[in-house]
């Protein structure tokens, strides 16, 4: 007698072998038999031919705040994903000594763009280590978590705020491995760090301090565990990339630890980069290094308002210093005629900022609620036509009237030519990944990136099998990662399980969420799952398509000892 | 088999380039150029080969883990 049993189903098993009608039996939270006559069960789900499949893996998620007050990581996991890896890009909650809890929450929500309302009411610091970061939301976990440790915040721990500034001595470097090591053992399932991002006050993060042969250091550390390193590279510059993945591939030879980089992206702005960054990938595969681009699925939008800066304006000083000076300062910039003029300029004249295609005369105006609220849905190029003026003085005008409320939204800046990318998401040397889960909630909907596949490259395109899309979002992923007992449907494996419907899988529309922990004080974009019926997570029922989630809080932390 | 693949040798890099010395900036760092290679840069030169450091502000200066490369795009 089996404590459960999904019968009747196409089981997708995550090797990419072809589906086949069976049923999955599950005892204990894991996997106890595959096949098609399995016997009794205490509970029975009937899939009625829906596709029986392991719970998908995200392996770049920023979810480490959002876990603290939601064990669930919603919506992730309602999409089919069963395991997040936060703890990207260097930047994690722990270690972290108290002094260091205002520099680092600062910097934390600069880089993953997270509201400062919901990261304060959200967060409760009871810990120091990342043991006791681990015992603080273990227990109410619904979802499986593989937290890496953050390199900036083991540099905080070890160096303080000199950590901002430079690079460690021979006695600090030792302590940083040792830190590292009781991170290791106590929860981290590896390590990430950064080569590009700067804090709230537009200084490096504490990571970008160390030198090379503190990196490896620490990857030697990592070797001894043969655990994993992420990190996030100047990924919009062909020939820096390309270093950047010869300087991976040595580390990642030496210390025989599998890399991860993230993002990798189409982009018109950069033509031939992600051509090039593979062709550097395979030579460095045929050494023997084990080094990874993380692709994304869906293609690159963006929403803003001018509150503050972002992405879209960061090749463009003159707009940046208008942005980053104030609400009024910038206001006084926008309503000053000969700085208007040279704000207006610089968006024909600046270089692509991070590979990105942007437009200001095809970005729309997404929300209004004063005088322009009529303009909603245009482009600021139509407005512009009308007017006669420059793109960027609409942007301007519009951002006044509405006292800097109104948001913009700049679509398929990059990664948006499906027949190109199509081949890139089966590469080997690729994983699908760098989703952003839980980071720039206020931008773009970091969801669905799941169903995306499904929708865009199995179906619509077949550039993909229904079995190999499975694979790549799970066993590929686990073994790359070296999270053991997940990602395939066999006895024995975690009974992390997702039943969908291959025919209506998708992501649904980008859609506004008041759900974050401030009281409805800011918003995040969400995007709702289609055709997920149900979602186990160790063996146990943690969300249903027609009756939400349940109140199992099953998931388990990966790593650690 | 992977002891093999190891020996293969690293591939040509795509551009040359160095890493600052921690704390090093633009000028110190062609002096250093200078005095171990034997490199004549100026300034203007090597910013115009790393757009990616010239463009920052001041509050980002040049770290040991930055690419400098020492020779124009190929």
């Amino acid at each position: 007698m089996f404590d459960l049993i999904i019968r009747n189903g196409i089981v997708c098993d995550g090797t990419g072998a072809k589906g086949e009608l069976g049923s999955v039996a599950v005892n204990g939270g894991r996997i106890a038999a595959v096949g098609r006559e399995l016997g009794d069960a205490r509970q029975t789900v009937d899939a009625g031919g829906l596709v029986i499949a392991p719970g998908f893996i995200d392996p770049h998620t920023h979810f480490d705040a959002q876990l603290t007050w939601d064990g669930l990581a919603t919506p992730s996991l309602e999409h089919g994903v069963t395991t997040v890896i936060p703890g990207n890009c260097s930047l994690t909650l722990a270690p972290l000594r108290p002094e260091h809890r205002e520099f680092l929450g600062a910097a934390f929500r600069q880089i993953e763009e997270m509201p400062k309302s919901a990261f304060d009411a959200g967060l409760r610091w009871s810990w120091q280590t990342f043991g006791e970061y681990r015992e603080a939301i273990e227990k109410s976990l619904g979802i499986n978590n593989a937290p890496l440790v953050g390199h900036s915040l083991l540099r905080l721990y070890v160096l303080g705020l000199a950590s901002r500034d430079r690079a460690s001595t021979p006695e600090e470097l030792r302590a940083l491995a040792d830190c590292l090591r009781a991170c290791l053992d106590e929860g981290a399932l590896g390590m990430s760090t950064s080569f590009c991002d700067v804090d709230h006050e537009f200084r490096p993060v504490p990571c970008r301090l160390a030198t090379m042969g503190e990196l490896g250091a620490l990857c030697a550390v990592l070797g001894e565990r043969g655990r994993p390193l992420q990190v996030l590279p100047e990924f919009w510059d062909g020939d820096l990339l390309c270093t950047r993945i010869d300087q991976l591939a040595e580390l990642s030879i030496r210390h025989q630890i599998p890399i991860s980089f993230s993002p990798l992206f189409e982009s018109r702005a950069m033509p031939g980069l992600v051509a090039r960054a593979l062709e550097r990938l395979e030579l460095q595969a045929a050494r023997g290094a084990r080094l990874q681009a993380q692709m994304q699925t869906r293609p690159i939008d963006m929403t803003f308002d001018l509150h503050g800066s972002n992405a879209v304006f960061s090749t463009m000083p003159t707009w940046m210093g208008a942005l980053l000076a104030g609400p009024d300062a910038t206001r006084k910039a926008f309503a000053d005629p000969s700085l208007r003029a040279k704000l207006a300029a610089e968006t024909d004249t600046s270089p692509s900022p991070i590979a990105l295609d942007f437009s200001l005369a095809k970005t729309r105006l997404s929300f209004a609620r004063g005088s322009a609220a009529s303009d909603v849905g245009r482009t600021l190029g139509e407005l512009a036509a009308e007017r006669r003026i420059h793109p960027a003085e609409v942007l301007m005008d519009i951002s006044l009237a509405e006292d800097l409320d109104a948001r913009f939204t700049a679509s398929d800046l990059a990664h948006d030519d499906e027949a190109k990318i199509a081949p890139s998401l089966l590469h080997p040397q690729v994983q699908i990944g760098a989703g952003d889960g839980g980071a720039h909630v206020a931008r773009f909907a970091t969801y669905g990136d799941t169903g995306h596949l499904f929708a865009r490259y199995v179906r619509a395109r077949k550039a993909m099998r229904l079995e190999e899309a499975c694979k790549r979002l799970s066993a590929d992923i686990a073994d790359f990662w070296g999270i053991p007992d997940r990602g395939r449907l066999a006895k024995g494996q975690a009974a992390d399980i997702v039943l969908f419907d291959a025919a209506t899988i998708d992501r649904g529309p980008e859609e506004l969420a008041w759900d974050l922990p401030d009281g409805g004080q800011s918003f995040r974009f969400v995007r709702k799952a289609r055709g997920v019926r149900e979602v186990f997570v160790n063996g146990v029922s943690v969300h249903r398509e027609d009756s939400g989630y349940s109140a199992a809080r099953s998931g388990q932390w990966i790593g650690g000892r | 088999m992977v002891r093999e693949m190891v020996r293969k040798p690293a591939p040509k890099p795509v551009r040359r380039f160095t890493q600052p010395v921690d704390g090093e900036g633009w000028q110190v760092l062609i002096e250093r150029l200078a005095r171990e290679g034997g490199l004549r840069l100026t300034p203007e030169q090597l910013q115009a080969w790393n757009p990616h450091l010239a463009y920052r502000p001041p509050s980002n200066p040049l770290t040991p883990l930055d690419i400098v490369f020492l020779e124009p795009p190929r």
